[in-house]
């Protein structure tokens, strides 16, 4: 039956709330506030980013402008890496516990993941014309980085079929196996002979201080949008839970 | 610098996109989840 694995805990009266709800406190109002916060705080960080990534960073001498797409490039990265870092615990709490919280917070990671990889795939194409002046080339980096979108596009597919706990255990270790991607693409830029700049924040690197602050502010505002989109995501999950709770004892 | 702007429009459309795609499925499944409770009780 669809619901079984919807489930949260048998002790507790079955009804549409106690189904739903298996993160209580993400629907409490004050979380919901916080939520908020951290909305409000993302876009109050974004806009200070925006201006210091265009106005208090220096202009880089080789790439001129296009250079700024970098201050928010790399933040998206690494906050894929991290949404999809959150899906391969998810999942592997899931398969171990068959608890749907588990399959949900996946769910909504790989979503958010999904985005932000989206955004790497269309800020880096920029950046590429006019540092190698083509929109993509084929390399490893580049390819690793497609590949883990395909992948995830792969599982959130895969999610949109049949509710069935089946259909979330194969997502489960699609997840999981598609997670082997992330370390190869941070260590694409040494395994293989690659365009793609190497580790950017480190001294080396040749980042000014304003430079890397923009960087660090731009991260900062990003990881404050992933946490409230995130919130809102499991909340939209827990919400879909309900209703298909509800569908079923009225039919 | 026009590489730049299409990159940060890019981004500025599908973040706007996605919390906006949130909130419409939210809306849906609490109007649904309002009809479906009224229909149950």
């Amino acid at each position: 039956m669809a619901t079984n694995h919807i489930a949260a805990t048998a002790a507790e009266p079955t009804t549409h709330k106690s189904v739903g709800v298996y993160w209580k406190f993400l629907d409490d109002k004050k979380i919901v506030w916080i939520a908020r916060g951290f909305g409000i705080a993302a876009l109050l960080n974004i806009a200070v980013a925006l201006y210091m990534a265009l106005w208090y960073a220096p202009t880089e001498k080789t790439m001129g402008h296009a250079q700024r797409i970098f201050y928010f490039h790399v933040p998206s990265a690494w906050i894929a890496f991290f949404a999809f870092f959150i899906v391969f615990i998810a999942s592997v709490l899931f398969l171990w516990r068959r608890e749907r919280k588990w399959d949900a917070l996946a769910l909504s990671a790989a979503e958010i993941g999904v985005i932000f990889t989206t955004l790497v795939l269309l800020t880096g194409p920029m950046w590429a014309k006019v540092a190698w002046g083509a929109f993509w080339v084929w390399d490893a980096r580049l390819t690793t980085t497609l590949i883990l979108w395909m992948i995830y596009v792969g599982y959130l597919m895969l999610r949109g079929t049949a509710d069935t706990e089946r259909r979330s255990r194969f997502a489960a270790v699609l997840a999981i196996v598609g997670f082997l991607d992330v370390p190869i693409i941070y260590f694409s830029v040494q395994l293989w002979r690659t365009q793609h700049p190497e580790l950017l924040v480190t001294q080396s690197g040749g980042l000014t201080p304003a430079m890397t602050q923009t960087l660090m502010t731009a991260l900062l505002s990003f990881t404050l949008l992933f946490i409230f989109l995130l919130i809102e995501r499991v909340r939209l999950e827990q919400a879909r839970d309900q209703v298909n709770f509800l569908r079923e004892t009225a039919e | 610098m026009e590489y730049l702007a299409i990159a940060y429009g890019l981004i500025a459309v599908v973040l706007i996109g996605y919390a906006f795609s949130i909130r419409q499925r939210m809306s849906a499944a609490q109007r649904e989840r309002a009809v479906l409770e009224s229909k149950n009780q």
